[in-house]
């Protein structure tokens, strides 16, 4: 057997993991293989030269905890995490009707068209009048088209 | 080594006994759960954290997801799930953290590996005699092995748990696991080879 194999054994014969077979087989090696025996050995060494850990967490810890959980309990929390689907669907509607509206603006009805150039035409209007006359007088003055031109 | 093997599939009764006391307002319940679970949760955490700040902070860190979240798990074994949730903040840090340092990893320009630096600091067989400090310089240099192979080191020698299980909390095949202890073992051994003849006598 390779030597990989007889370790994955070993390992899972530490742990009572191994099948029947699989034991069978492993006990075989071991009587055959001084590599085999070398390995187990060494593995229960180092599983015997782990220490203990005595270090334990902070004295406090359960209480620490447990006013972590109380804290995230409190009522404020919780009403703010039961509003949150409401404020969710709140923003959602504004944002939708934004949406709407701002396409609504781009594609103007033609009413809307029709009003905004007669709103254009009351500002334009005097102001073509406004200027011939200007022209008209200009034109009086000079005698010449040419100088209008030039001025 | 200690529990070997051992089955754990549902929720001991005592433990959801504790914890449905625990939901009722009696404190003294988590108490008794923490004070129960606190050694290996502890030890494990502490052999894969940044040192004891850190994993008091992991510890408790724990504990608040677990049982924020108990509704979800009735069925499992709490050591288990318990792990389970340690491993997975452990990982969340490490990828928080820039580089992963392993024995293979140049801590120095000069490109001397981690391991070759720990060796190096550490003391040699002369001064270690009892299986206390071998098991020490073990601990030592399996602070070097990267995350995964380390949590299944410690979670199979110190801890006790199963490949099964031990599977079942990274989240892979028990083929894996087997593999990744079977790496740290030979990094251990390539580490320790100086010293294998003292942990032999002290182990003996």
């Amino acid at each position: 057997m390779k030597p990989g194999k007889i370790e994955k054994m070993l390992l899972l014969e530490q742990t009572g993991e191994l099948t029947a077979k699989q034991r069978r087989r492993l006990t075989r090696e071991l009587a055959v293989s001084g590599n085999a025996r070398r390995m187990r050995d060494e593995l229960n060494t180092i599983s015997k030269a782990i220490v203990e850990n005595d270090t334990a967490p902070d004295p406090w810890a359960a209480r620490r905890i447990d006013s972590r959980l109380r804290a995230e309990k409190t009522p404020a929390r919780t009403v703010v995490r039961l509003l949150k689907p409401v404020f969710a669907l709140a923003a959602c509607l504004l944002l939708a009707t934004g949406l709407w509206t701002f396409h609504g603006k781009q594609n103007p009805s033609v009413s809307d068209v029709v009003s905004v150039t007669a709103e254009l035409n009351v500002w334009n209007d005097p102001l073509e009048e406004d200027m011939s006359e200007l022209e008209n007088l200009i034109l009086a003055i000079s005698g010449d088209p040419l100088d209008i031109m030039e001025i | 080594m200690k529990t070997v093997g051992r089955k754990t599939t549902r929720m001991d009764d005592e433990d959801a006994k504790l914890l449905a006391a625990y939901r009722k307002g009696d404190a003294e319940a988590l108490g008794t759960l923490v004070e129960k679970y606190k050694r290996p949760l502890f030890g494990f955490i502490l052999r894969i954290s940044e040192g004891r700040e850190d994993a008091d902070e992991v510890f408790q860190e724990v504990w608040v997801r677990a049982i924020k979240n108990m509704n979800r798990y009735r069925q499992k074994n709490l050591l288990s799930w318990l792990f389970r949730i340690a491993h997975n903040l452990m990982i969340d840090r490490v990828r928080r953290r820039k580089p992963v340092l392993s024995f293979e990893t140049p801590a120095t320009e000069g490109g001397i590996a981690v391991g070759e630096l720990l060796a190096a600091s550490q003391p040699g067989p002369d001064r270690e005699t009892g299986g206390r400090d071998l098991g020490a310089r073990i601990e030592s240099a399996a602070a070097g092995l990267p995350i995964e192979q380390r949590e299944v080191f410690w979670l199979r020698m110190q801890a006790g748990l199963s490949f099964r299980e031990i599977a079942k909390i990274q989240k892979c095949s028990i083929n894996t696991a087997l593999a990744r202890m079977q790496y740290a073992v030979s990094k251990l051994r390539k580490e320790l080879a100086g010293d294998y003849r003292d942990l032999q006598e002290a182990g003996s």
